[in-house]
């Protein structure tokens, strides 16, 4: 009888251990999905945004001059950074290229007669930026924005169907921003 | 008097002088007679012309009347301005313009308030985000909105990177340390 009852503790024990490392295993992948974890090489993230900052920096002393041509060669240069890995430097990595991205895009827009890009050169830009994977990424404010814009250049093309998509798919983004900025402000 | 009325109008009792009120009736037969074809009015205005020279004709107050509203008052009266003819060509021309005007005027305001609220999509001033349609410029401001929050968790996230860094950099100089 003793023997049965230290065969279920053992069982019982095993079973806690069990489902104790699934659910560590579930949530440590979870985290990583969403791209809470910290990221493998901290330095490389810290790295990437010092630059950017400075490079910010001086496309809006450049902007502030109304040298719209030297900010978008600035711009132009980070596009051939090479931008780290989501695993290497974490999803903030990526947020920070759909930043300078779609600060690229806007001007370009903006001032279509500047080093001109046909159409389908800007949709090429905005490919470059999103990737294929931008869809895991967690809801952020420049990944919509960048969005937004492929539906600009995808009306500039003539083709409403994709504009349309991209619009509601950046709309849906944004009012989950504006639901968590609400929520996050609310007492 | 046209010599054609003299030679085809046979006047058995030709009057006397161009004085004598028979002339008209003479005229006016020979008319009737050639069918009502053609007109003695020239030859009446005439004789007409020619008694009045040698003794003023009166008038009588009807035919006055007469004469005064169907020829000689509407040609001397001043037409109303609306109704001169070239007001009717002018007047949709002068409609349209005020028209394209208020519209323009109306279009040019609506960018530069679209303009002046977003001051973060045309930070040059220019209007270029006007000329882009209605939901990427709802879009913009929306970004526009969020861009601050976005920003700050970025920058938070950078940091707890330089956290992680900073304690490596720690935990590394003092395995170094140890003997």
């Amino acid at each position: 009888m003793k023997t049965i009852f230290s065969g279920h503790r053992v069982t019982s024990g095993l079973s806690l251990l069990a489902g104790l490392l699934l659910g560590a295993l579930l949530m440590f992948m979870g985290l990583a999905q969403a791209g809470r974890l910290a990221p493998a090489r901290p330095e490389v993230l810290v790295a990437l945004a010092q630059t950017l900052e400075v490079e910010h920096q001086r496309v809006d002393l450049l902007l502030a001059q109304k040298d719209v041509a030297g900010a978008i060669a600035a711009l132009e240069s980070l596009r051939k950074l090479e931008w780290p890995a989501r695993a290497q430097a974490g999803e903030a990595a990526d947020q920070l290229r759909h930043d300078v991205y779609g600060r690229l895009l806007r001007l370009r827009l903006d001032h279509p007669k500047v080093d001109p890009r046909s159409p389908d050169q800007l949709q090429q830009i905005a490919d470059e930026a999103l990737g294929d994977d931008y869809k895991s990424l967690e809801t952020n404010a420049f990944t919509a924005r960048m969005i937004a814009l492929r539906g600009e250049i995808a009306e500039l093309r003539g083709d409403d169907d994709a504009a349309l998509t991209a619009y509601e798919e950046a709309l849906t983004m944004n009012r989950g921003l504006l639901q968590q900025a609400l929520a996050g402000a609310a007492p | 008097m046209s010599p054609r009325n003299a030679q085809q109008t046979p006047v058995t009792s030709q009057p006397e002088s161009v004085l004598d009120p028979a002339w008209e009736g003479a005229l006016r037969a020979g008319q009737t007679e050639d069918g009502e074809a053609g007109s003695v009015d020239a030859e009446l205005a005439v004789i007409h012309l020619l008694r009045h020279a040698r003794a003023p004709e009166p008038l009588t107050p009807a035919a006055l009347d007469r004469l005064w509203s169907g020829g000689i008052a509407p040609a001397i009266s001043p037409l109303p301005w609306w109704k001169r003819r070239w007001l009717w060509g002018a007047l949709p021309a002068v409609a349209t313009a005020a028209l394209l005007i208020v519209v323009l005027r109306e279009g040019s305001d609506d960018r530069a308030l679209v303009a002046a609220r977003t001051p973060a999509a045309a930070p040059d001033g220019a209007l270029v985000a006007a000329a882009t349609p209605s939901s990427a410029r709802a879009l913009e401001r929306q970004f526009a909105q969020l861009e601050g929050d976005a920003r700050r968790d970025l920058g938070g996230r950078v940091d707890r990177g330089r956290g992680v860094m900073r304690s490596q950099l720690l935990a590394q100089a003092s395995a170094g340390d140890k003997p």
